[in-house]
């Protein structure tokens, strides 16, 4: 332990040379403007760089691409507290209340939040990271199919944590998104389903187009005309600002968040988008005050914001200690690793010691200089949110087509967040829950992976699922946390209606 | 107006369609193959589920009306023609991009979001032109030459 | 079948006179280039990737873009553009529709064959024109390193064995049917999403069996958590000279990843013998060695035009055949 803190301080000496310095300040910049742009995430952003950074010293290049990748965690908080739109698709569940915070003037306070939970979950992330970087990736690959069929189970049943007032139109929101996330070749066989004989549709829909389309466009769409601006109140200097006692009364969910996101972050396949609905439901079910979640409440920013960073960090334990990429950025990453001729494997830790610890140092100060940037931003971002439609949303849709058309290159992606956007529109007036849709476009495909890979390698045998001591617990855990209060819920609603209609 | 009752009876009946061609083209993926289930298992019920609730939500609204529906009633016409504008300005876009290349069309665009959205006033319209000029080719240039897409 | 009815009995039809108007186009590009023969390349390069930046095709299009500068050894310059999406079926018909234009380059993938086999695309491999392969991915069969399982042999005595893939239809699911056959035995075979995800599920104790690139199982086997068995192509590697082959083993299965080059369809013969003898120079040179074959563990080989477009066909009828046991199609 002592040893690892040694190591550390000698990777943040060295991580404080000029070049490297440099390198991290261009990453982390890029990152936050990518981050910010709807549609391009930290994957598009490493993907950006990349070939540029590969002409790097080594330490340098992935020093900088690490800084694109967690700086691009914070921009996307920021496209959408003050929009609405979800800068990228780990930043949806940020929206909720993030946006609603934003109308209310306060969006200096929001966007504080953020970068405070930001900061949290990297640092704690990172700890982690350090420590036990080791211990945490022989853990994470205990997860198969079996256990990520059970934690799809899990997260599913939050549905009734995120479901909104009306459980029907929740269900059938939570169909569609699953139904969507169906589209393209069917994993496991490579089957096309509901292509509709369009190859574009082979690989699916991305996440993004759906989640600006059904967020960002809808709400612009739902503003009338000529309204003087998107914002309720008057701008006041002061809710510009964050604020620090606002950061300190949610610290429970920024610990939580972080740990959540950190833990599901390494899994393989889950992702960071997973892991922020974990954490807001977790927030919300914990929470004293469950009402105000959807209508701005700081703890729904806290929340997904601390996970989403920490499952950067996790999501690279399994490259560094194992030499596997768990998600898409880390591949991309893991492909920079070896354009600049280093071979990530098992074996890095200990060949290539001066590398990784002087990277890890790099990332706790790309951390903190991504504190410095965004709070300096805050009150000149903040402001943006008290623009007057007229010139706020000519500027906002021509920045959500061309960063949606950056993602394949393709209009028809274009035309797909616009026909979203009034799906959308219909869904708000009609009472459908967004969230719901979103659930189960990022979790339907992770469960029926789980189920399909399971019975694949059992030959359909079911019994498979009750021998993972893994599955089991989670499967107790979602029982008590999430069913049985709920139906104990309904049932005492049912109950109390009927007492009322007796009185009646 | 459009009543949002009326809305929600027509969606629901739109939706229970879906579910149905959702069911019939999961089976045609194959269900279950070989004891494990196949491509169309998860479609069948997704599409079974999407009936499901979209039927007992028709019943509901038929039955009880606006029970499920909060504060909204109906839909003005003037917000559905903005609604649907602004969707045809954007589709009109994409066609334009194809014609004139996305940067001119994105500026086309923009005047034209800005004045269904802002007032009409002759300042309004000096301060959109410029703004609409200044953020195509800001966008071009950091798209473009930056971050290297290549743009119809 | 519509088509070749209407095309012997109604004489000229649509699709040859699309095919004499290639063949026009071709010879005129031809003998414009015979006109002006120091012309040729005069305009840059257009090299059309059909995954996102950082993956396997990427790198290799990056890494021959570099020597190609580097080295000087074409006059104009080469760009590499990502055009993902679609299972590849973006970048394919973009490469496809570029008929004759000996401008337009891409690489060859999985995907290359498997999305036109399912039906979806309006081209095939048979669209494009081989120009050379520069490199040669084995796949190495591995266990883990506490497995009971030694041998391919052994693979016999454990029925309903499990391996991973990435995606149903793929190098290590042929590799995979292919050992069933010759042993008898059935391999079940686990899609995944990405090769991250099947290494994490091989390591984790998930499946029994891995076919991966050297790229991917070198390091492994280095750090020794996972254990060689045999390897896919014809000759031993010269980075496991004590692993066995599977032909020496008495098995019928060779199946390697060949790196190749296409142009599309129709481009002039001059074209063809000008990349074959700059690929020629790049698959010997040693900055290839140092910068790709070195770096990613991969087998130096060079094949030309006819010799790759050979295994173009072989390769397609495996996949084919496979696509047919899936029921992918009929």
């Amino acid at each position: 332990m002592l040893e690892t803190w040694g190591l550390l301080l000698g990777g943040l000496a060295a991580a404080s040379e000029p070049a490297i310095l440099i390198a991290i300040m261009v990453g982390a910049i890029i990152g936050l403007f990518i981050g910010a742009l709807p549609g391009l995430g930290p994957t598009a952003g490493v993907a950006i760089l990349l070939p540029v950074a590969v002409s790097f010293d080594g330490t340098a290049a992935i020093a900088a691409l690490g800084a694109v990748y967690y700086g691009a965690q914070y921009g996307g908080a920021v496209t959408a507290i003050l929009l609405g739109i979800p800068g990228d698709a780990s930043a949806t569940m940020t929206v909720i209340d993030g946006y609603q915070m934003a109308k209310r003037g306060k969006a200096g306070v929001a966007l504080g939040i953020s970068v405070a939970a930001s900061f949290v979950g990297g640092l704690i992330g990172l700890a982690l990271l350090t420590a036990f970087a080791t211990t945490i990736a022989k853990a994470a690959i205990a997860f198969g199919p079996i256990e990520m069929t059970a934690l799809m189970i899990f997260s599913l049943s939050l549905v009734s944590v995120l479901g909104g007032s009306d459980p029907i139109k929740a269900f059938i929101s939570l169909f569609l998104g699953v139904w969507i996330g169906t589209i393209g070749l069917d994993p496991i066989l490579g089957l096309p389903r509901f292509d509709f004989g369009d190859v574009r549709l082979f690989d699916g829909i991305e996440f993004s187009i759906i989640a600006v389309g059904l967020f960002g466009l809808a709400e612009m769409l739902a503003t009338p005309a000529m309204s003087e601006t998107a914002v309720s109140t008057k701008l006041r200097f002061r809710d510009l600002l964050p604020r620090l006692s606002d950061t300190l009364r949610c610290w429970r969910e920024l610990v939580s968040g972080s740990l959540i996101g950190f833990f599901v972050g390494v899994l393989p396949g889950a992702g960071a988008t997973a892991a922020t609905m974990i954490a807001y439901a977790f927030a919300k079910r914990q929470s004293k005050h469950p009402e105000t979640f959807g209508d701005g409440a700081m703890e729904g920013v806290a929340a997904p914001e601390a996970a989403n960073n920490a499952a950067s960090y996790g999501s690279m334990i399994p490259m560094f200690a194992l030499g596997i990429p768990g998600s898409g950025t880390t591949a991309i990453l893991m492909g920079g690793l070896l354009m600049i001729g280093l071979q990530p494997g098992p074996m890095l830790f200990a060949t290539q010691p001066d590398f990784v610890w002087a990277v890890f140092g790099s990332f706790y100060i790309g951390n903190l200089a991504l504190v410095a940037i965004t709070i300096v931003l805050t009150p000149l971002l903040a402001a943006c949110a008290f623009l007057r439609p007229g010139y706020l949303y000519p500027v906002v849709i021509a920045i959500v087509i061309y960063g949606i058309f950056s993602i394949n290159y393709s209009m028809f992606d274009v035309a797909l967040a616009i026909g979203f956007g009034v799906v959308g529109y219909v869904m708000a007036k009609l009472g459908y829950p967004p969230v719901p849709l979103v659930l189960g476009m990022i979790l339907g495909p992770l469960l029926e992976r789980g189920i399909r890979r399971t019975l694949v390698a059992s030959q359909g045998d079911l019994s498979v699922f009750f021998k993972s001591p893994i599955a089991l617990a989670i499967i107790a855990v979602t029982l008590a946390l999430f069913i049985v209060p709920w139906l104990l819920k309904r049932r005492a609603r049912a109950k109390a209606a009927s007492v009322i209609a007796a009185g009646a | 107006m459009l009543q949002v009752r009326h809305l929600d009876i027509y969606v629901s009946i739109l939706l229970m369609g879906f579910g149905v061609y959702v069911t019939y083209q999961g089976l045609g993926y194959g269900y279950v193959e070989r004891g494990t289930p196949s491509a169309g298992f998860f479609p069948v019920w997704v599409g079974v589920g999407l009936a499901v609730f979209s039927a007992i939500n028709l019943f509901r609204t038929c039955r009880h009306h606006g029970l499920s529906i909060g504060d909204i009633d109906a839909i003005a016409y003037p917000e559905i023609a903005k609604v649907l504008g602004a969707s045809a300005l954007m589709a009109g876009f994409i066609g334009l991009s194809f014609v004139i290349g996305m940067t001119p069309a994105i500026f086309v665009l923009m005047l034209a979001i800005g004045v269904l959205f802002g007032p009409r006033t002759i300042g309004f319209y000096a301060v959109l032109t410029v703004l609409a000029l200044a953020m195509a080719i800001l966008l071009h240039f950091t798209f473009s030459s930056l971050l290297g897409v290549p743009l119809i | 079948m519509e088509d070749h009815i209407s095309s012997t009995v109604g004489g000229i039809t649509r699709r040859s006179v699309a095919r004499t108007a290639v063949a026009i186009l071709a010879v005129a590009a031809g003998l414009g280039l015979a006109g002006a023969q120091a012309a040729y390349p005069d305009k840059t390069f257009q090299y059309v990737v059909q995954s996102g930046v950082g993956g396997g095709s990427d790198i290799l299009a990056r890494t021959l873009a570099k020597i190609l500068h580097d080295e000087k050894l074409v006059p104009v310059n080469m760009l590499v553009e990502n055009r993902p999406g679609g299972s590849g079926a973006i970048a394919y018909n973009f490469i496809a529709g570029q008929k004759a234009n000996p401008y337009v380059l891409g690489g060859v993938g999985v995907s290359f064959f498997t999305t036109p086999l399912l039906g979806k695309m309006t081209v095939s491999y048979k669209d494009f024109t081989p120009l050379a392969a520069i490199a040669r991915s084995p796949y190495i069969l591995a266990v883990r390193a506490d497995s009971p399982i030694k041998s391919v042999e052994d693979i016999k005595k454990h029925p309903g064995l499990t391996t991973g893939t990435v995606g149903a239809v793929s190098d290590p699911a042929l590799l995979a049917t292919m050992t069933s056959q010759q042993l008898g035995t059935e391999i079940r075979v686990v899609p995944y999403d990405g090769e991250g995800e099947v290494l994490a599920a091989m390591l984790g104790g998930h499946i029994d069996l891995v076919y991966g690139n050297p790229n991917e199982i070198l390091e492994q086997v280095k750090a020794g958590v996972l254990r060689p068995l045999a390897v896919s192509s014809p000759e031993r590697m010269l980075s496991l000279p004590n692993v066995p082959t599977f032909k020496e083993q008495g098995y019928d299965i060779v199946h390697t990843q060949l790196r190749g080059i296409v142009m599309p369809k129709g481009v002039p013969p001059e074209a063809i013998a000008y990349w074959e003898g700059i690929l020629k120079k790049v698959a010997e040179g040693d900055a290839w060695k140092t910068q790709y074959i070195q770096r990613f563990n991969e087998e130096p080989i060079f094949l030309d035009s006819v010799e790759f477009g050979k295994q173009m066909d072989v390769t397609s009828a495996r996949y084919e055949k496979l696509m047919k046991e899936l029921k992918l199609i009929k």
